[in-house]
C-alpha cells in the first residue's frame, strides 16, 4: 500500500511539473521590432544640434527614389532603413527644401536572423564603412555598427557649423 | 523568472512532501533516530550505482507547441548515500514547423552532462530523499532553418531565409533540485527540476541557435526537468 502511494504522489508531483513547466514555456519576443538604424546630429564642437529650418531625407533605388523622412524641422535625429541585398545605400539629406543637400552612403553587411521561432525572422546589418559629401555634413563617424532590435546611436553626424 | 521557479519548487516539494516525510518516519522519535544510527555502522564508501531513464522528454512534448523530444539515460553512483556523482548522456531531437511564422527548425544530436548531487537528507539514512545538485552540459550539432523569404518594404527585394547545417557547439551549466523515492526493492522514481544558464554558444551567426539538445529552447536561461525510472544495483547488503 505504502509503494502505492509512493507511485501516486510521484505521478501527481509530475503532473504538477509538467503544468507549471509548459506555463513556463512561454517565450519573450523583442517589444521593439523594428530593425532600423540611427543618426544623431552634432556640431564640430561636440554638442548635439538641431537642425535650423527642415530635413527631408530619401533613399535612392532603381526603380525611384524613396522618402523616408518628409520635411521634417528641427531634427536632432533620424531613424533610417538599410537594404536587405545591396552592399550600399545612398541616402540624399535635403535641407530647408532645396537649399543644399548632401549625399551619404552607407556600406554595410546583412545578416538573415531567426530571432526565435516564436518570435520570427529578420534582416540585421553591420555597417562598415560611412561616407558623404561636404556641403553641409563635415564628417560621419560610426558609433555602433550593429543595426538590430537594440535601438542605438549607430552613425554620428557631425556638421560643420553649430546649427 | 525568478519568482515563478520559486514557487515551482515550493510547489512541488510541498507535493512531494508525503514521499520524503513518511507517517511512519514522522511517527518515530527524535531519540529512536539517533539510536538506529549509533547502531548502524558507517560501511563503505562505495554503495551502487543507480541506472536511470528520463521519461520527461517525451512526456513534455504532448503539451506544449514547439515540439523537441529528448532521450536521457544516466548513471549515478553512490557514495555513502551522500554524494552522488553522475553522467547524464541523451539524444535531442526536432523536427518541427512554427504555426506563427511557419519557421521549420530541424535539429539532432547527442548530449552529455557530468555532475554531483548531494543527499540532503542523508542522516535520516532511508532510500528516500532530496538533493540538490549541480551539472556542465555540452553538445555540438548541426540546425536546418527553413523560413518565409524576408521582404524589403524599401528596396522591395526577397531575400530567402534558409540556413543549412549551421555548426554550433554549446556548453551549459545546471542547478538542480529533485527527489528520489523507491518504489519496490531497488526500483525507483523521482523528478528533478533544473535551472539552465548558459556558458558558451558558437558560433552565434544568424542568430544562433533555438533549440539547444540537452539544453532547451530559447536564448537565456531556461528551466528544464526530468522524470526518472531507475534501477539501483546496489553492491552492498544493506539498503542505500
Amino acid at each position: 500500500m505504502y509503494r502505492f502511494r509512493h507511485i501516486a504522489y510521484l505521478l501527481g508531483t509530475t503532473l504538477c511539473l509538467i503544468a507549471s513547466m509548459t506555463a513556463c514555456s512561454s517565450e519573450d519576443c523583442p517589444i521593439n521590432n523594428t530593425v532600423a538604424g540611427k543618426m544623431v546630429f552634432y556640431s564640430h564642437l561636440g554638442d548635439a544640434v538641431a537642425i535650423n529650418g527642415t530635413l527631408s531625407v530619401s533613399v535612392v533605388r532603381p526603380q525611384g527614389d524613396s522618402v523616408v523622412l518628409n520635411l521634417k524641422s528641427n531634427a536632432s535625429d533620424i531613424t533610417f532603413p538599410l537594404s536587405y541585398t545591396h552592399e550600399t545605400d545612398t541616402f540624399i539629406f535635403d535641407y530647408n527644401a532645396g537649399l543644399a543637400y548632401d549625399t551619404l552612403y552607407l556600406s554595410h553587411i546583412n545578416t538573415p536572423t531567426l530571432v526565435s521561432v516564436a518570435c520570427g525572422t529578420a534582416m540585421f546589418h553591420t555597417l562598415t564603412k560611412v561616407q558623404s559629401t561636404h556641403h553641409v555634413i563635415d564628417t560621419l563617424i560610426i558609433k555602433s555598427p550593429e543595426i538590430n532590435y537594440d535601438e542605438r546611436e549607430n552613425i554620428q553626424v557631425i556638421y560643420h557649423t553649430a546649427n | 523568472m525568478s519568482a515563478k521557479i520559486y514557487r515551482l519548487f515550493i510547489i512541488l516539494l510541498i507535493s512531494a512532501a508525503p514521499i520524503l516525510f513518511p507517517q511512519q518516519a514522522m511517527a518515530q522519535s527524535t531519540k529512536a533516530v539517533s539510536a538506529a544510527q549509533e547502531e548502524k555502522p558507517e560501511g563503505p564508501t562505495f554503495r551502487g550505482i543507480y541506472l536511470s531513464a528520463d521519461m520527461f522528454g517525451y512526456i513534455y512534448p504532448i503539451f506544449v507547441k514547439d515540439k523537441y523530444y529528448s532521450t536521457e539515460i544516466s548513471a549515478t553512483v553512490n557514495l555513502k548515500n551522500r554524494f552522488f556523482p553522475v553522467i547524464e548522456a541523451g539524444f535531442g531531437h526536432t523536427d518541427m514547423v512554427s504555426q506563427l511564422y511557419e519557421i521549420g527548425y530541424r535539429a539532432n544530436a547527442p548530449y552529455y552532462r557530468i555532475g554531483m548531487d548531494y543527499n540532503m537528507q542523508y542522516k535520516n539514512g532511508k532510500p528516500n530523499y532530496i538533493y540538490l545538485g549541480a551539472r556542465l552540459g555540452y553538445t555540438t550539432f548541426k540546425y536546418d532553418v527553413n523560413a518565409p523569404s524576408l521582404h524589403d518594404p524599401i528596396w522591395g527585394d526577397a531575400v530567402p531565409m534558409q540556413l543549412t547545417d549551421m555548426p554550433c557547439q554549446a556548453i551549459w551549466a545546471e542547478a538542480v533540485a529533485g527527489v528520489r523515492a523507491e518504489i519496490t526493492k531497488n526500483f525507483y522514481m523521482g523528478w528533478s527540476l533544473r535551472y539552465k544558464y548558459p556558458l558558451r554558444k558558437t558560433p552565434m551567426s544568424n542568430g544562433g541557435p533555438w533549440y539547444i539538445p540537452g539544453f532547451g529552447a530559447g536564448s537565456g536561461n531556461v528551466i528544464g526537468a526530468t522524470y526518472n525510472i531507475t534501477y539501483y544495483l546496489n553492491f552492498t547488503k544493506r539498503r542505500p
